[in-house]
């Protein structure tokens, strides 16, 4: 249906403004007009038949009411617009994250399993790149960055469903594994390490 | 088909039963009118999203009006997925309510 927007004759002043603004701060573009609309209306209605500050009074209130699921829909929205563009790119920045630790540990298991010395020499952990600091914070970072788009939490009938989203994410499911993988690795090499199984 | 939730199920009979006239006002009315449930403004939207977005709704900007401030309304249209999937939703209740007579419950349902 066309629009035709009214003229400021025919719009009138419902809902306060703060108010306006915080409920355009939380919603998206589309949702606006629908919800803002409908605060709008109610209110009519209440001061049609209590007055302008029971109005008010009950516009605060759903407001505050209202947040909770306001953000979860704005949050899903977000998540889903994002995710159909960037599923790949998040796994992208989670391999350049995670390269230390894959550093780390094809070095640890060359020279763990081949004996090949020179990587465990080179091993410097007051360099930046391999920093634990910066080995935990890049596992997380990409760990967290590529659990967002794939797992879901939500209360359903009062439980808590957690489901895990497999279709469109293989490369994040990918690279999940594979950082389970590389810090089983890593845990693994410094038991041995403090437990000297590879001493000689 | 995925089962719907109680509150799509709710939603979605109250856009069924409004036809044209469903938007997100007039949904939450006659869920308090109806079964006495009282849902915020914002959180009915969400059980509203989730079934436009599984292709059981769609919606459409209508023309505003200057009891809304001059915005126009979202009204929401049940689809014939929609349809169907009340209708498996009623079948399968109907399966599970069946017998109940509101009295003790039976020994054992399992032979």
């Amino acid at each position: 249906m066309p629009y035709t927007p009214l003229s400021d004759l025919e719009t009138l002043p419902a809902l306060p403004r703060l108010g306006e603004k915080v409920l355009g701060f939380l919603l998206r573009q589309d949702d606006r007009e629908g919800v803002i609309g409908d605060f709008a209306e109610e209110c009519e209605l209440i001061a049609g038949r209590c007055g302008a500050g029971a109005a008010r009074r009950w516009f605060w209130l759903e407001l505050l009411r209202s947040m909770p699921a306001l953000i979860i829909l704005s949050h899903k929205k977000l998540r889903r617009n994002f995710m159909k563009q960037n599923n790949i790119r998040l796994a992208a920045i989670g391999i350049i994250l995670i390269l230390p630790a894959l550093a780390l540990c094809v070095g640890g298991i060359l020279q763990s399993g081949f004996g090949l010395s020179q990587f465990n020499e080179a091993i410097n952990f007051d360099m930046l790149f391999f920093n634990p600091a910066v080995l935990i914070g890049g596992l997380g970072l990409a760990v967290g960055l590529n659990l967002w788009p794939v797992v879901r939490i939500r209360f359903q009938d009062g439980n808590l469903v957690g489901t895990v989203k497999v279709r469109d994410s293989v490369a994040n499911l990918g690279l999940i594994a594979l950082i389970s993988l590389l810090t089983g690795i890593i845990f693994l090499y410094l038991l041995a390490e403090n437990l000297q199984i590879f001493a000689r | 088909m995925n089962l719907l939730t109680r509150i799509e199920e709710i939603v979605l009979l109250a856009v069924y039963q409004l036809g044209d006239n469903a938007y997100g006002v007039t949904i939450r009315q006659y869920i308090e009118q109806t079964i006495n449930q009282k849902f915020s403004v914002g959180a009915i939207y969400v059980p509203l999203d989730r079934l436009t977005r599984r292709g059981l709704l769609t919606s459409y900007m209508g023309e505003p009006t200057p009891e809304r401030g001059g915005r126009s309304k979202r009204y929401y249209l049940i689809t014939s997925e929609g349809i169907n999937a009340l209708r498996a939703t009623k079948e399968m209740q109907d399966a599970l309510w069946l017998g109940f007579s509101g009295s003790e419950a039976p020994q054992s349902g399992l032979s």
